[in-house]
């Protein structure tokens, strides 16, 4: 058995890794991959991959890109990403000592913790496997070879060419190394005068497309890559250790950077937002509740997700103020320009039936995705709002764009069969409903009265009883407590409930008792909001 | 043996033939015009502009175009789509200078040729010698600019490239890109950041200012060179978007306040006048006369915006200018009273040959790209007398003209076709103020490119030559801190 274990070790050790990064992404953060799904399109197109391959390291970011769709089903994600640091452990075992095992983990390991920052992208790990993989497979090339290769590497890889560039002139161990040092600088600043003229110094230097950011990405990125260049170094030099000490030594190694990645790599509350954005968008109301139930981060985004929760399943009204409620912007925040805050707020006016402000932020949370990318998820709701409006041209240029793609194609054909059929979208469970939902006069929008627009969005159709509970939930937040008590009777009438709300009648009680009612729930958001302000 | 190869080859070569051209057999003809994208149908178009290739709307198997000119010459296109030989085509518009081309397009569907009624191509006498046009490229999303792009395009063949992208100074929103009268050696643009500022290009050097003052409520905006090219004069603008939330009009731009400064670039100093500042008005879209000697702009009375937008008219005024000592004239003249014509007027672009006024009128509003009823107008400078140009206007919104070096083209953005995506037109005036069919800005597959296209065409303008800028000098530059301007006492 032990014979069977020694000489399966690795094998083994391999699948329990893979194992381990499936469950870890598959169970403890499958909103991370629905996050970056959300944040590119992949198409099916010749121009697609022209536009990518135009830059420095722009077929990494097409394989990357390529690989991302799949993570549409969190399964195949946490599978591939497993998968990805698989390769790269086997990249990085390959060129050192095959006796190194744990030490072989090291960068994959160190690439768990830098994928906690989510918008560190897939072709940089992309790039480095290949990379690696070149190094391994063309050991034996010819120095002039190289010159063809180094140049073809930096452009489809990128910047972690000079990897490559590290390991050639480690292995070789030639006086002349340096020339390829001098190479590869020579080349990117050739494409960085030439071709790549519009793209910063650094940018090209340090890599274009591994990181969302217009910025550089995360020391920890690169850190991957320099760990697995000197876990190559290092494992040359192995013989004259004790292969005892180095074993303990890669375990414990390893063992703190997993801790580390697992503890310090992702950051529970920004991880509890991205949920909350997955759960929407799956619709999973009662699972936003049950999670918020336990902890919810204070802030508006999760004041928003779980008001939206509470709204759809009608329990807004009673539980509203059982949950942290952080302000007027508890219910839809002001305009945020960047590719995530404004998503809740995005599919609250889907839902309300205010189509004109859904796709004012839709449009703007694509537009905010910093490498420029379209979005899926985003495109798809940018399609439905101006389906709802009956701006069929515009629609079917979005459609045509997704009928591209893999796995929005089906949904684009489906949609695309409503173009100019009044009729169908009249009957269309969510786009018949939006229709009816419309504002009878046309108005500028003004966040200031945002509730206000709530209760006219309800006046002009009484049938929409979201309406009615963000109106009257608007006013408490904003501390009316006038236009609550005073809109009560519409809540009366046309709110649909067998008796008073809970919620409501917890905010009437403080009210009446003029905030001397010390277990009222809505109190205790009113003297929290007095502090704030103070 | 050898005979055999010879056959093979021969056969492969006529098989190669065969498969690549499908050319109409077995015609049916119809009486009616083939439905093009984009409409070139009885477009006037310039000597030498680049091919007008086109698309038929709907599924086709083949499209075959062939292209007789009256005064010679004949091309033919046979493919997907039509897609002439640029050399080819430049000989024959300049073998057809002041005449026409007819067009004879047949198409194929299930196996079965139609062949439509022809129409022309009319090749006007009027040059376009220009390089071509500058624009930016902008998503039109709503508050956030995206990855937007200050282009080139030349307009005789199908090269387009970047002057300044959106990449090259991450955070920046890179505003128009102003030539005195089309000369790209003297350009103006702002860029609006927490390290923007105002850069004027003169000869290849470029100065990067800071034109915000204590005695100026923002730095300069819609740009526009005197003529000389020692002033530039610009409006400040607080510009703002509110949205409609019902289903038809998205969007309305306003402006805060508007003044209008002018900048002297020998002595880097603003020169204010009082009348171009008045606190219950606001001054925008500043343009001089084509002898420099009057300065065109458009004023309203400063309303309560958002909520009093409807009251927004502009009236386009005029203000005389001497170049000499940098000073405006004491008189405000009115050309068109927006109050009393319940309109407004904007967008003031004299024709460089001083003989017109185009301008944007349209119903309410200071900022008319977003108003589907703006239209373009134009007035002659002796008589004064204005009119619509019928045939270049939609029933979306026209806008963001100007004129090319000879003032007998002009370039404006429209939003026909879907309303969303601005796209580039180009019309020619004639000596009556008579405006031609105009023609979408040619593209290799025209359908395909807007089709994909997901950013609006925005700020149009001629450029003589190519436009030289260094972008690492931009980039060095706007690390470094502005020139501050200072005031003229």
């Amino acid at each position: 058995m032990k014979t069977l274990f020694v000489k399966h070790r690795g094998i083994l050790i391999r699948v329990l890794f893979l194992a381990f990064v499936f469950l870890f992404w598959d169970i403890c953060h499958p909103e991370y991959l629905n996050y970056h799904e959300q944040n590119q399109l992949f198409l099916f197109s010749s121009d697609y991959l022209y536009s990518r391959i135009a830059i420095a390291g722009g077929l990494a970011d097409y394989i990357s890109e390529f690989l991302v769709q799949f993570f549409y089903y969190s399964w195949l994600g946490s599978l591939i990403i497993g998968l990805l640091l698989l390769s790269l452990q086997h990249a990085v075992f390959l060129l050192s000592d095959k006796r190194l095992l744990i030490l072989s983990f090291l960068p994959s390991l160190l690439s768990i913790w830098a994928l906690g920052n989510q918008n560190v992208l897939f072709s940089f790990f992309v790039a480095l496997i290949i990379i690696l993989y070149a190094a391994y497979y063309f050991r034996h090339l010819h120095i002039l070879a190289d010159l063809i290769l180094i140049p073809l590497l930096f452009w489809a890889m990128g910047a972690l060419v000079w990897i490559y560039v590290a390991i050639r002139c480690f292995k070789s161990r030639s006086r002349w190394s340096w020339l390829y040092c001098l190479y590869i600088i020579g080349i990117q600043l050739g494409a960085y005068i030439t071709i790549l003229r519009q793209w910063p110094l650094q940018r090209v230097h340090f890599g274009i497309n591994y990181y969302r950011d217009e910025t550089l990405a995360p020391l920890l990125l690169y850190l991957v890559a320099i760990v697995a260049f000197l876990v190559i170094v290092f494992s040359q030099y192995t013989n004259r250790l004790n292969s005892r000490i180095v074993h303990a030594t890669s375990m414990l190694g390893a063992f703190i950077i997993l801790l580390l990645a697992i503890f310090t790599g992702f950051d529970k509350d920004n991880y509890e937002l991205l949920k909350d954005d997955m759960l929407v968008r799956q619709e999973k109301w009662e699972e936003i509740i049950s999670r918020a139930e336990n902890y919810q981060p204070h802030c508006a985004f999760s004041s928003e997700s779980i008001n939206l929760a509470l709204g759809m399943t009608r329990q807004l009204a009673d539980r509203m103020f059982d949950f942290y409620q952080s302000g007027t912007d508890a219910m839809i925040m002001p305009p945020v320009r960047d590719n995530f805050s404004n998503m809740i707020s995005a599919e609250t006016f889907f839902r309300l039936g205010m189509v004109n402000s859904a796709l004012r932020y839709f449009s703007d949370l694509q537009e905010s995705i910093l490498n420029a990318r379209k979005s899926g998820r985003l495109e798809q709701r940018i399609t439905e709002c101006y389906i709802v409006n009956g701006r069929y041209l515009i629609a079917q240029k979005h459609i045509d764009l997704l009928k591209q793609s893999l796995f929005y194609r089906s949904w684009a054909q489906e949609a695309e069969d409503y173009l100019n059929h009044e009729t169908m979208i009249a009957n269309h469970p969510v786009w018949g409903q939006m229709r009816k939902f419309h504002f009878k006069k046309d108005y500028l929008y003004s966040y200031p009265e945002i509730e206000k627009m709530f209760g006219q969005l309800f006046a002009d159709h009484t049938d929409n009883k979201l309406a009615l509970d963000y109106f009257m939930g608007g006013m408490l937040l904003k501390g009316d407590y006038d236009g609550f008590m005073n809109y009560m009777r519409f809540v009366e009438s046309y709110g649909g409930y067998m008796s008073m709300p809970m919620g409501y009648q917890d905010a009437i009680r403080f009210i009446q008792s003029q905030g001397m009612d010390s277990s009222s729930r809505y109190g205790i958001y009113v003297r929290q909001m007095m502090s704030k302000n103070n | 043996m050898k005979r055999y190869i010879y056959f093979f080859f021969v056969l492969l070569a006529f098989y190669g033939f065969t498969a690549c051209t499908n050319l109409p057999e077995n015609v049916t003809t119809v009486n009616r015009l083939p439905v093009i994208f984009p409409d070139y149908t009885d477009v006037t178009i310039p000597v030498d502009i680049a091919p007008l290739n086109f698309n038929i709307v709907g599924r086709t198997d083949a499209v075959d175009v062939v292209l007789k000119g009256e005064k010679g010459g004949e091309i033919h296109s046979n493919g997907d789509y039509a897609d002439f030989d640029i050399d080819e085509w430049h000989q024959l518009t300049q073998l057809n200078a002041g005449s026409s081309i007819r067009v004879t397009v047949c198409v194929e569907r299930n196996g079965k040729w139609t062949q439509y009624k022809d129409f022309f191509l009319h090749v006007s006498p009027y040059r376009l010698d220009d390089y071509g046009v500058t624009y930016r490229l902008i998503p039109p999303g709503y508050e956030v600019g995206g990855e937007i792009g200050i282009y080139q395009r030349n307009i005789h063949n199908f090269d387009e490239t970047a002057i300044l992208e959106e990449k090259a100074v991450p955070g920046n929103c890179i505003n128009c890109h102003t030539p005195n009268h089309t000369d790209p050696k003297m350009f103006t643009s702002q860029m609006r950041s927490e390290h923007g500022g105002t850069l004027v290009q003169i000869d290849g050097v470029q100065k990067w200012y800071n034109t915000k003052t204590d005695s100026t409520k923002a730095a300069g905006s819609y740009a526009y060179w005197h003529p000389e090219g020692r002033y530039i004069a610009y409006s400040t603008n607080d510009v703002r978007q509110s949205f409609f939330v019902g289903r038809h009009q998205p969007i309305e731009v306003f402006h805060n306040f508007g003044n209008i400064i002018l900048f002297d670039t020998k002595t880097g100093e603003l020169i204010l006048d009082d009348k171009l500042q008045t606190p219950d008005w606001l001054e925008i879209f500043p343009a001089f006369s084509a002898d420099g000697k009057t300065m065109y702009y458009s004023t309203s009375k400063a309303c309560d915006v958002p909520t009093e937008y409807l009251k927004v008219k502009c009236s386009l005024v005029a203000i005389p200018f001497n170049a000499k000592t940098g000073t405006f004239g004491s008189k405000v003249d009115t050309l068109l009273n927006g109050q009393k014509t319940n309109s407004s007027y904007l967008h003031a672009r004299p024709s460089y040959d001083g003989k017109w006024l185009m301008f944007t009128k349209c119903s309410r509003s200071n900022f008319s790209i977003v108003q589907p009823d703006a239209d373009l107008w134009i007035m002659n400078l002796k008589t004064r007398q204005s009119w619509p140009l019928i045939t270049v206007n939609s029933r979306c919104s026209e806008s963001y003209h100007n004129w090319n070096s000879n003032s007998r083209w002009f370039v404006f953005s429209s939003k026909r076709g879907d309303g969303v995506y601005t796209k580039l037109y180009f019309s020619s005036i004639d000596d009556k103020g008579h405006a031609t069919k105009p023609f979408l800005l040619p593209q290799k597959n025209p359908w395909e490119y807007y089709h994909k296209l997901f950013k609006a065409y925005n700020v149009p303008d001629f450029t003589k030559t190519k436009v030289e800028f260094d972008v690492r000098e931009a980039q060095r530059q706007l690390k470094k801190d502005r020139i501050q301007v200072t005031i003229r006492k």
